[in-house]
């Protein structure tokens, strides 16, 4: 019995080529070989419908922006830079002890939305208050704990709250240990904002929402001025 | 420019990166759209599928798994679905007894789509070949003749363009499943 055919001869069979003797006869008892040309055969029969790369139409410029619009409406996880992420807190005696006393009640709401193809659930919530020894802005604020088909974010809805000297920013925070992690700032006047929790993060640990004035200075760290927290219970 | 490998560009989606999302739709919209042309009874709707699978494409991407598949295929596997949904909607539309005859999407759509991108995605001289072989329908001779190539040359990239182009339509198969 001949050897196996030349791979080489097979590809140009499958092709409409004519192919030596040999392995024209051999390939009609070669199981191996007959599966060989039948794969390259269906492939060539694919390549040569499919009319080439010519036949490849690019949608018009419009899909990219309306998609471009669309996803500016989804939560997108901007992680931050780690540099920026976890800093430590200057220890705020009372203010920390306050905190883990529990100065906020959590909330017990537990809603379900349903968006076109990202369920959010709320998983924990907060209700967030000023501190018995920090500024009192006016203003109090829920916050949420959602998980969604792309992670977990952080909903903060507030009223009556006061301008910022600054701009408000809005962390996580580790009662205990006073770590933090920046989620993001609410805009001028805004008051309902909704911030991606960086995959990773221990949210047992991370089990506060702290709302801080932030000044214009540049300096990523906490300012130390929080006008709102609250411990998110589930 | 570099281009980015393909999987790069998956790990790089899966992990959330909306630029990569922008690669994506640089490289493969052409294969959703024509999928979607071929699948769909007008332009309009064939781009109302495409900002479909792309929205599809970003929100699922925790579901993307990178090592597992390739971007383009799982795309068209998005596009299966989201040629169905318009199909779907349609009947539910239109009274069964006035139903037009659906163009329903077949694998084989986007398996002529996938192949042909994947031509195009053949370096030179290796499209050029595939393209002579294909669709002019050259013999190896007359390529290489046309080519100035050896005999050999030509024969073994003709093997070696028809062994990536069955892997991709393999992938393109499996995604489908």
């Amino acid at each position: 019995m001949q050897q196996h055919c030349d791979v080489d001869e097979l590809a140009l069979m499958s092709l409409g080529e004519p192919i030596g003797d040999d392995c024209a006869a051999h390939v009609t008892t070669c199981e191996q070989c007959a599966a060989q040309l039948a794969e390259f055969k269906e492939l060539v029969l694919v390549g040569r419908s499919s009319g080439g790369p010519d036949n490849l139409v690019a949608p018009p410029a419009r899909v990219w922006d309306r998609i471009s619009e669309q996803l500016a409406t989804e939560p997108v996880p901007m992680v931050r830079p780690p540099a920026q992420q976890r800093r430590g807190l200057p220890r705020w005696a009372g203010l920390v002890a306050a905190s883990a006393a529990g100065i906020l009640v959590g909330g017990a709401v537990v809603a379900v939305t349903t968006g076109q193809d990202t369920p959010t659930s709320v998983v924990a919530s907060a209700q967030l208050a000023p501190m018995p020894d920090g500024p009192d802005r006016g203003g109090i604020a829920d916050a949420t704990l959602n998980r969604t088909d792309a992670g977990y974010t952080v909903t903060v809805s507030a009223s009556g709250l006061a301008g910022p000297e600054g701009f408000y920013e809005v962390w996580l925070l580790d009662p205990k240990d006073s770590g933090l992690i920046a989620l993001g700032s609410l805009g001028p006047g805004e008051q309902k904002a909704t911030f991606p929790v960086p995959d990773g993060i221990d949210l047992e640990v991370f089990s506060a929402v702290d709302i801080s004035d932030e000044p214009l200075d540049g300096d990523p760290t906490h300012s130390t001025v929080t006008v709102l927290r609250g411990t998110l219970e589930a | 420019m570099t281009q980015l490998d393909v999987a790069e560009v998956g790990r790089q989606l899966a992990a959330g990166d909306e630029s990569a999302l922008a690669e994506a739709y640089q490289r493969w919209s052409r294969l959703v759209y024509t999928v979607a042309l071929r699948s769909v009874p007008s332009a309009a709707d064939a781009e109302d599928v495409t900002q479909a699978v792309f929205i599809s494409a970003w929100r699922s991407r925790d579901n993307f798994n990178p090592d597992a598949g390739n971007v383009p295929a799982w795309l068209l596997a998005i596009t299966r679905r989201r040629v169905a949904d318009f199909h779907r909607k349609r009947r539910d539309e239109v009274s069964l007894d006035h139903a037009p005859e659906a163009a329903e999407h077949s694998p084989d759509v986007s398996a002529q789509v996938a192949v042909a991108d994947e031509i195009d995605e053949l370096g030179e001289p290796a499209r050029q070949i595939i393209r002579l072989a294909f669709f002019d329908d050259l013999t190896h001779q007359q390529i290489a003749e046309k080519l100035n190539m050896p005999l050999g040359t030509v024969k073994s990239h003709i093997r070696r363009s028809l062994q990536r182009l069955r892997t991709r339509l393999e992938v393109t198969h499996a995604a489908a499943l």
